[in-house]
């Protein structure tokens, strides 16, 4: 040891163990406390790349340290600090005793005896360096361990999509969503592109086919996504990427699922496909078309939907015959390719009503019907339906007449048009006939309308006068005669009666020019009350069970008739608990009751529930607001955070998902002592 | 040193003080404003003296009157007031004279009130029972003066407030669930909000008047199933919607259905009852109401309508029978069912189809029906009538379930839940008794009708539990205590198996209805009492001025004295300036 290079290599050799020690607990004290505040700071994404910044930066520091030894002159000073024997002759130890002076010699040798005598000790080597790696490594160390121990105590949840595994804090935290990609497939037939979002609150069109892409930051098995129906969709993990489909059918709220617990709730809105609607523009809802005029109507409709529509058709009805012989032929006809315009589709088709086999009197009722395209089964929708009738004279109105259930006399109406054939007649002759025998056959044909009115008035229970019959005045009919006419019926019978005294009026008074137009009136409210007889109902037949001749009835006999038992259960409605429970300690909370530790663990059993609630997609959006709402309430309780409002808005959002309580009979209060009192006495004899 | 003596000194005093200061004032060189000064020396001397002297004037009063100043009226209205009615003192109900004791104790000779303000709150005014009083009432608070509703509805019943406003506005009513109900009110201030809360238990709402918001709590109680039997005399659609009502409520039923001589279907839903024919006191005992029709109450035997009659007179059971059958014995009609519209929650329901017989509108047997559901002209289409501890109804709505099929569930479940409810054998109850607004430190008398317990338990809004002894109620079974509350917020009481609630207000909460409370109680407990017959003539009684009233004139003297001599001695220096 008195060999100055063994002596520099053994105090070397210590400060060398010293700082390979410090320099690794610094390496791994940094690297520690760096990971420890990523952890625990929810904060940017480039937290890990800062971590290892700082490990490369301690490692540097430590080869830096490692590489640079001390100098003879750091360990001559330590020396002689430390060792007394050496009488601070340590760099004369050091130095080479050929250079030296006698006395220096002298001083050397007994220095390196007295060295010889005892090796320095390596204890209190004056290294700063290898301290202050040591002290930063062992900060480190410390930074890391309160950082477990926030993150332990629980982080705050609701920042994060993915929940921690509550069993085992020393597992590094959740795994955090980096990014998400949604890739929402509209069905085929929408016609619409596929789209992505990078937003978790989905709103898309009934079966459209959704993808999730989920990155995390490290690899978590056993993600799911877990939607309110009940349904739950896997996730499979490909290149550190998590993606699982589902299609869209009802609407929900969704949360990502790991482990026990679930993140935070999304919004799955779906809309569903609209019906088509069409309308028929042409021809008008009640069209009649004259004797003689064209028998070609143009149709034209307009048919919308929300995504396409596939075809369109008319579905028609043709009713042929007259009062109880009528009879009704269905058909199809399809509409022709339609015209896209701006504001829906234009079908247009013109209907042949010779080609449809129609004659005078005839009737057709059609009805427009839209399909849309979709799949597998296409959203119809049908417009009013459209009445076009074929006069069956020339002046005959269309029915418009309903209900009506009598056979009405037809001589009648032929009367009435041998009425007008005779004064038409009259008018032909009226030229080459004299004034009396015009006169007379005037008030010949006069007296036939009138006899004719009075008939037909016994129909109606008319109150009228005759000079002609007088046996009839003030005779009223009688009322069944006159009650089996529908009341529609009875006015345009009463409407033709006038008519009829018109015209009589004016054929009395020789006026046969002028009565015409009455007569001709008269006839065609006739007619219209017999187009009034297509109203009839079909007549459904009633066949009654066969009768069974042998078996004796009313015998009174009671053999075989036993007495019947039975007994069932009735499960009330299931209430909601856990919303209810919540509720009542939620108020408690908030009238300044102190929270204990199971509180933040019911009120996220309510938020399940409330999540599990099934509503209209309307109110999907209140429905996630309640959840949110009670959840932050019970992060705020567990984390022991202030919240001010937290409990009050907890409060309204529980009750307002609430189902309204029904009704029932609840017992009254027993009377007090006073009211059983007047009772007794007022009840006894 | 006598009172006389005293107050020559001070006399004397202040004079030789207003001529030492004036022989002053005179000397002085600058004569300016030498009168104003002088005057200004006396007032503040004066005053000065008149504060050590404390004067009085002679009003005339008698000593057995007080004015007692109450929460709406100020000091000086009780002045005025006891100027106006010859009182010889105020009184204010503070530390000093908490109660009417502690007034005897400390001015023995009054003998009457005048009471001024908003009154004394119906609790205390017993205290005052050895003294006449009158009233002088002060004007009520603007705001809401009066609110009432139910201590206790049923789950799915609405609750109905109803109150006056004293002044124009919109009153509002909010649940905690959303539900809201809002109106202006009428010309004389009064209003009538409904919300149906869906909470269960205690429900707090909100009912606002302006800026005001008022408290509101609800008992919201969820009763106990219903135990139903049913004796039909044939199968009947109506009866089987009753049973699944019933029964889909959790309600516990019996159906006893006649299908041939001495042949039955019995059906039993979530019970286990036994045989159910024929009737006992045994059987009648497991059941709240009997729903009978007109066909099985004549083909009851002797002995079961006895049983039939004692459970209901004794035990409080509940029956509903056909209008034809007894006590109703309503005559058979001729004339086919009428169709008609019913009232039913205020409302009018859709028509049904109802019995042809009309109910008696006046006694029979000697009681007259009560009223559950009315027709549209007023008269009852169904009632009941007590009968011993029980009730006996009847009804002409032959088709309820008609509403149901129509889509108006809630009618239905209304009708049935009025009908039964009105009948069904009565259920132990805690009444709790504390006025609408009761607040910390007044009495709350806690009463279990129909079961006698030791104790009730009043969980406290802190969750500390506190016992409340009860004592037996004579008469009937039943008990009572009292409870003094401590807390303001809602408290639970339990016991039987039991729950009710009460909501303690703050000091500060309903401001003006409870002014108009006690205003109320006041109002008739002085009409009872009436002013002293035989009050003390009026003597002369020296009452002092006002102090501040001299030391007003002590500082405007002064000050002003003070203002003069500062400006003479600012025009002074300012000669000096301008001379130099």
């Amino acid at each position: 040891m008195s060999d100055p290079r063994s002596l520099r290599e053994h105090v070397a050799r210590g400060y060398r163990a010293r700082r390979t020690g410090a320099a690794v607990l610094l390496v791994a004290g940094i690297a520690a406390g760096a990971a420890g505040i990523a952890r625990a700071v929810p904060a940017a994404a480039p937290r890990w790349s800062l971590v290892a910044i700082a490990i490369a930066a301690a490692l540097l520091v430590a080869v830096r340290a490692l590489r640079r030894a001390p100098g003879p002159v750091t360990i001559a000073r330590h020396l002689d600090r430390t060792e007394p024997a050496l009488e601070e002759s340590t760099e004369l130890l050091l130095a080479e005793p050929s250079g030296l002076a006698i006395a220096d010699r002298l001083e050397r040798e007994r220095a390196a005896r007295a060295l010889a005598a005892r090796p320095p000790s390596l204890r209190h080597l004056p290294d700063r360096t290898a301290r202050g790696m040591a002290a930063a490594g062992a900060a480190g160390i410390a930074v890391a361990l309160v950082a477990a121990g926030a993150v332990a105590r629980g982080p705050a949840r609701a920042e994060s999509d993915v929940p921690r595994e509550p069993t085992d804090a020393i597992e590094p935290g959740p795994p955090r969503v980096r990014r998400v990609s949604i890739s929402v497939a509209p069905p085929r037939y929408t016609g619409l592109p596929v789209r992505r979002q990078d937003e978790w609150e989905l709103d898309v069109e009934a079966g459209a086919h959704l993808t999730w892409s989920i990155e995390l930051d490290r690899p978590a098995p056993g993600m799911r996504l877990v939607l309110s129906t009940g349904d739950t969709v896997p996730l499979a993990e490909r290149g550190g990427t998590l993606s699982g489909s589902a299609i869209a059918r009802a609407p929900a709220l969704y949360q990502l699922v790991w482990g026990n617990e679930g993140g935070e709730y999304h919004r799955l809105l779906v809309r569903p496909d609209e019906a088509p609607s069409i309308l028929v523009l042409r021809p008008a809802p009640r069209t009649s078309i004259p004797t003689g005029a064209a028998r070609r109507v143009p149709v034209e409709a307009l048919a919308r939907d929300d995504h396409a529509i596939g075809d369109a058709a008319l579905v028609a009805t043709v009713t042929t015959g007259a009062g109880e012989g009528v009879r009704f032929r269905e058909l199809r006809i399809p509409l022709g390719p339609g015209v896209r315009r701006p504001d829906g589709v234009r079908f247009r088709r013109t209907l042949d009503l010779d080609s449809l086999g129609m004659a005078p009197g005839d009737e057709l009722y059609f009805h427009a019907l839209a399909r849309d395209t979709r799949e597998p089964r296409p959203g119809e929708g049908r417009s009013e339906t459209v009445f076009i009738a074929l006069a069956d004279t020339a002046t005959a109105a269309p029915a418009e007449f309903g209900g009506l259930a009598l056979s009405v006399l037809p001589e009648y109406f032929r009367s009435q048009r041998q009425v007008i054939i005779d004064t038409e007649r009259l008018l032909a002759d009226s030229a080459r006939l004299p004034a009396d025998i015009i006169r007379e056959r005037a008030n010949a044909i006069g007296m036939d309308q009138g006899l004719l009115r009075l008939r037909y008035g016994a129909f109606t229970g008319e109150e009228f006068e005759s000079a002609v019959e007088p046996g009839d005045a003030h005779q009223h009919d009688s009322e069944e005669s006159a009650t089996l006419l529908a009341p529609a019926t009875k006015a345009t019978l009463k409407g033709a009666i006038a008519e009829m005294w018109e015209a009589e009026l004016r054929l009395r008074t020789y006026r046969p020019r002028e009565a015409l137009p009455f007569e001709r009136r008269a006839l065609e409210l006739l007619k219209s009350v017999q187009q009034a007889s297509r109203s009839y109902v079909q007549r459904v037949g009633f066949a009654p069970p066969p009768l069974d001749p042998g078996r004796t009835r009313l015998s009174g006999t009671l053999d075989g008739i036993r007495s019947q038992q039975s007994s069932e259960t009735v499960e009330a409605p299931a209430g909601q608990p856990a919303i209810e429970a919540a509720l009542a300690r939620a108020r408690e909370l908030a009238g300044g009751r102190p929270a204990r530790p199971a509180d933040p663990a019911l009120l996220e059993g309510a938020a399940a529930e409330i999540a599990r609630q099934p509503v209209a997609a309307a109110e999907t959006g209140a429905q996630l607001d309640a959840v949110r709402a009670v959840r932050a309430y019970a992060v705020a309780l567990e984390s022991g955070r202030p919240c001010p409002g937290c409990a009050d808005a907890a409060v309204r959002a529980l009750a307002g998902r609430l189902h309204r309580p029904p009704r029932s009979a609840a017992p009254r209060a027993p009377a007090s002592p006073l009211a059983r009192r007047y009772l007794e006495l007022l009840d006894a004899p | 040193m006598t009172p006389a003596f005293a107050d020559a000194t001070v006399g004397l005093a202040a004079l030789a003080a207003y001529v030492a200061l004036a022989l002053l004032e005179r000397r002085r060189s600058d004569r300016r404003h030498l009168g104003a000064r002088l005057l200004a020396l006396a007032v503040a001397v004066a005053a000065l003296a008149a504060l050590a002297l404390s004067p009085a004037r002679t009003v005339r009063r008698a000593g057995t009157r007080a004015v007692l100043l109450t929460d709406g009226a100020t000091a000086a209205d009780a002045e005025r007031i006891a100027d106006s009615a010859g009182a010889s003192l105020v009184l204010r109900l503070a530390d000093s004279t908490p109660d009417a004791a502690a007034i005897r104790a400390r001015v023995p000779a009054v003998r009457e009130l005048i009471v001024a303000g908003w009154g004394l709150d119906s609790a205390r005014l017993p205290g005052f029972a050895g003294f006449a009083m009158r009233f002088v009432p002060s004007p009520l608070p603007p705001g809401l003066v009066d609110a009432r509703w139910p201590a206790r509805i049923v789950a799915g019943d609405a609750l109905v407030v109803r109150g006056r406003l004293n002044g124009r506005g919109t009153v509002r009513l909010e649940a905690a669930d959303g539900s809201a109900d809002s109106a202006i009110v009428a010309a004389d201030g009064s209003f009538a909000l409904q919300v149906t809360p869906r909470e269960r238990g205690f429900a707090q709402l909100l009912l606002r008047a302006g800026a005001r918001t008022d408290t509101i709590g609800v008992q919201v109680a969820t009763p106990a199933p219903l135990r139903l039997l049913l004796l039909r005399s044939a199968p009947d659609y109506e009866a089987s919607r009753l049973r699944d009502w019933v029964a889909r409520r959790g309600g516990r039923v019996a159906v006893r259905t006649r299908i041939s001589a001495g042949r039955w279907r019995t059906e039993r839903v979530n019970t286990d009852v036994g045989r159910l024919e024929p009737l006992s006191a045994l059987l009648l005992g497991r059941f709240d109401v009997v729903v009978m029709d007109e066909g099985s109450a004549r083909s009851l035997s002797g002995a079961e309508r006895s049983a039939l009659d004692s459970a209901v007179r004794h035990q409080g059971l509940g029956l509903l029978v056909d209008p034809r059958s007894p006590p109703f014995d309503a005559p058979a009609g001729v004339i086919a069912p009428r169709s008609a519209r019913v009232r039913l929650g205020g409302a009018l329901a859709p028509a049904v189809t109802l019995a042809p017989p009309a109910l008696r509108a006046g006694p029979s047997g000697g009681t007259r029906g009560v009223p559950i559901v009315l027709d549209e002209t007023g008269r009852a289409v169904a009632e009941w009538r007590p009968r011993g501890a029980g009730r006996i109804a009847t009804t002409l709505v032959r088709n309820p379930s008609r509403w149901t099929l129509g889509g108006d569930r809630a009618l239905f479940d209304r009708y049935w839940a009025e009908l039964l409810g009105a009948v069904a054998r009565p259920a132990p109850a805690w009444i709790a008794g504390g006025g609408p607004f009761p607040g910390p430190g007044e009495p709350i008398r806690l009463a279990r009708l129909g079961e006698v317990l030791d104790s009730a338990t009043v969980s406290r809004p802190d969750g500390v539990l506190d016992t409340v002894p009860l004592d037996p109620t004579p008469d009937s079974p039943g008990a009572e205590g009292i409870y003094w509350p401590r807390l303001t917020g809602p408290h639970r009481i339990t016991g039987g198996g039991d729950t009710a609630w009460i909501r303690i207000g703050g000091p500060e909460s309903w401001p003006g209805a409870r002014a108009a409370r006690r205003r109320e109680a006041t109002m008739a407990w002085a009409a009872l009492r009436g002013p002293d017959p035989a009050p003390d003539a009026e003597s002369p009684l020296p009452v002092p001025f006002p102090s501040w009233w001299f030391l007003a004139l002590f500082a405007g003297a002064a000050g002003w004295l003070w203002w003069e001599r500062r400006r003479i001695v600012a025009d002074s220096e300012k000669e000096g300036r301008t001379g130099a």
